[in-house]
């Protein structure tokens, strides 16, 4: 079914429009649940929630996008439960990728110094802009979807040293360049 | 700010790309064509493919001339290296400067940097960045690159560079820093295909990379 249809399934509360999200996105977004949350219930969980926050959510939205407007609910439903359960253990399927994002930034939770949440994104969109398309989505499959190294060598037909070496620079060009725009990372 | 705080604020951005990363599958490559093609089977200046460099950073109007990124010359042999305060060309770039004078040309350069007249110890990061910047300065247009090379069992890897389009004026007058020594070279993948259009990342103070 056409995205335009689901969609339209939503605005006319029909009860149909969750399994007909469920069959044709179901594998989408518990790949990016599975990628953060060690625990397949968890991410199931998560999957199964995003299909009520879409619910919710349609109307009065009416995304463009419905693949990355589903993933998008399911990745931040997935952090949130990921956080619940970082106070039991550390790691977590997203550990690498933070340690990695960790190099980008401080580190210092300082919530008085709260940093305009609408500039870094702008900042960090001109900043995915500028880069090639190849190398925007090497950096998006790992910092969005949480994709490991070997998917996304395998999904741009790279080596995974090629992968590392390309994410290793693009976080040292993010960091610098946030820095030179002001923020205080 | 912490790690998890970037991790969510990337989960913000533009839907478009985030959509992009995803159905860039297996990037294909473009074939040879546009100025690369142009510059590696030329025999005359009238087969040189006009390109207009793609609208970045400050490249966008800076050139409408013909752009050479390669010639099929001689590209081995050895050079000294450059003294501080010397810079050389090879041969293949010496040919096409012959080939093309007079010609309202733009060279697409890599240069090497030397100190002390010699290979070890190497230039620096930052003082390669800084070398950058004074050109960039001085109305240089550099730009960041993307080549390959093969690796392993011919496999392809890529690799960032930073490249000029220089005129042959530019070239003849090059401002020389007097603590370095230049090396100008054309930039070849390993086919030996020349760097085409859209090989060319961004400008040089808009996003560099090395």
């Amino acid at each position: 079914m056409e995205d335009s249809e689901i969609v339209r399934l939503y605005w006319e509360r029909s009860e149909q429009a969750v399994p007909e999200t469920a069959a044709k996105y179901g594998g989408y977004c518990s790949a990016i649940a599975r990628n953060i949350l060690d625990s397949p219930e968890d991410a199931e969980e998560c999957v199964n929630d995003t299909w009520l926050g879409a619910w919710n959510a349609i109307p009065p939205h009416r995304p463009e996008a419905l693949s990355t407007f589903l993933g998008k609910i399911t990745r931040n439903l997935s952090i949130n439960r990921w956080k619940r359960s970082r106070a039991d253990k550390r790691g977590g399927g997203i550990a690498a990728v933070l340690d990695e994002l960790g190099q980008c930034v401080s580190g210092a939770d300082d919530v008085e110094r709260a940093l305009d949440q609408k500039e870094l994104i702008e900042a960090i969109n001109a900043f995915l802009a500028a880069l090639s398309p190849e190398k925007r989505g090497i950096f998006l499959c790992r910092y969005w979807y949480s994709d490991s190294i070997s998917e996304i060598a395998a999904r741009y037909g790279m080596r995974e040293g090629t992968v590392s070496m390309a994410l290793n620079r693009l976080r040292a060009r993010l960091r610098r360049y946030l820095l030179e725009r002001g923020f205080e990372l | 700010m912490t790690g998890i705080q970037l991790y969510e604020a990337l989960g913000e951005v533009n839907g478009e790309y985030v959509r992009q990363a995803r159905e860039g599958v297996k990037v294909k490559r473009p074939p040879w064509r546009g100025w690369a093609a142009a510059a590696a089977c030329l025999c005359a200046a009238a087969a040189l493919a006009a390109w207009e460099l793609r609208p970045i950073g400050n490249l966008v109007d800076t050139y409408t001339t013909a752009i050479v990124s390669g010639y099929p010359g001689n590209t081995g042999g050895q050079y000294p290296v450059p003294q501080p305060g010397e810079y050389f060309c090879t041969m293949d770039v010496r040919e096409a400067r012959r080939h093309y004078a007079g010609e309202d040309v733009a060279f697409v350069l890599a240069f090497d940097l030397f100190k002390n007249g010699s290979v070890q110890p190497g230039v620096t990061e930052d003082e390669r960045r800084a070398e950058y910047r004074r050109l960039t300065e001085l109305g240089f247009t550099l730009c960041e690159a993307e080549a390959w090379t093969y690796r392993g069992e011919g496999e392809k890897e890529y690799y960032t560079i930073v490249v000029g389009a220089f005129t042959e004026e530019q070239l003849a007058g090059f401002p020389v820093n007097p603590e370095y020594g230049y090396m100008f070279r054309f930039v070849y993948n390993g086919d030996h295909s020349s760097l085409d259009g859209d090989q060319l990342i961004t400008a040089f103070e808009t996003n560099y990379a090395c």
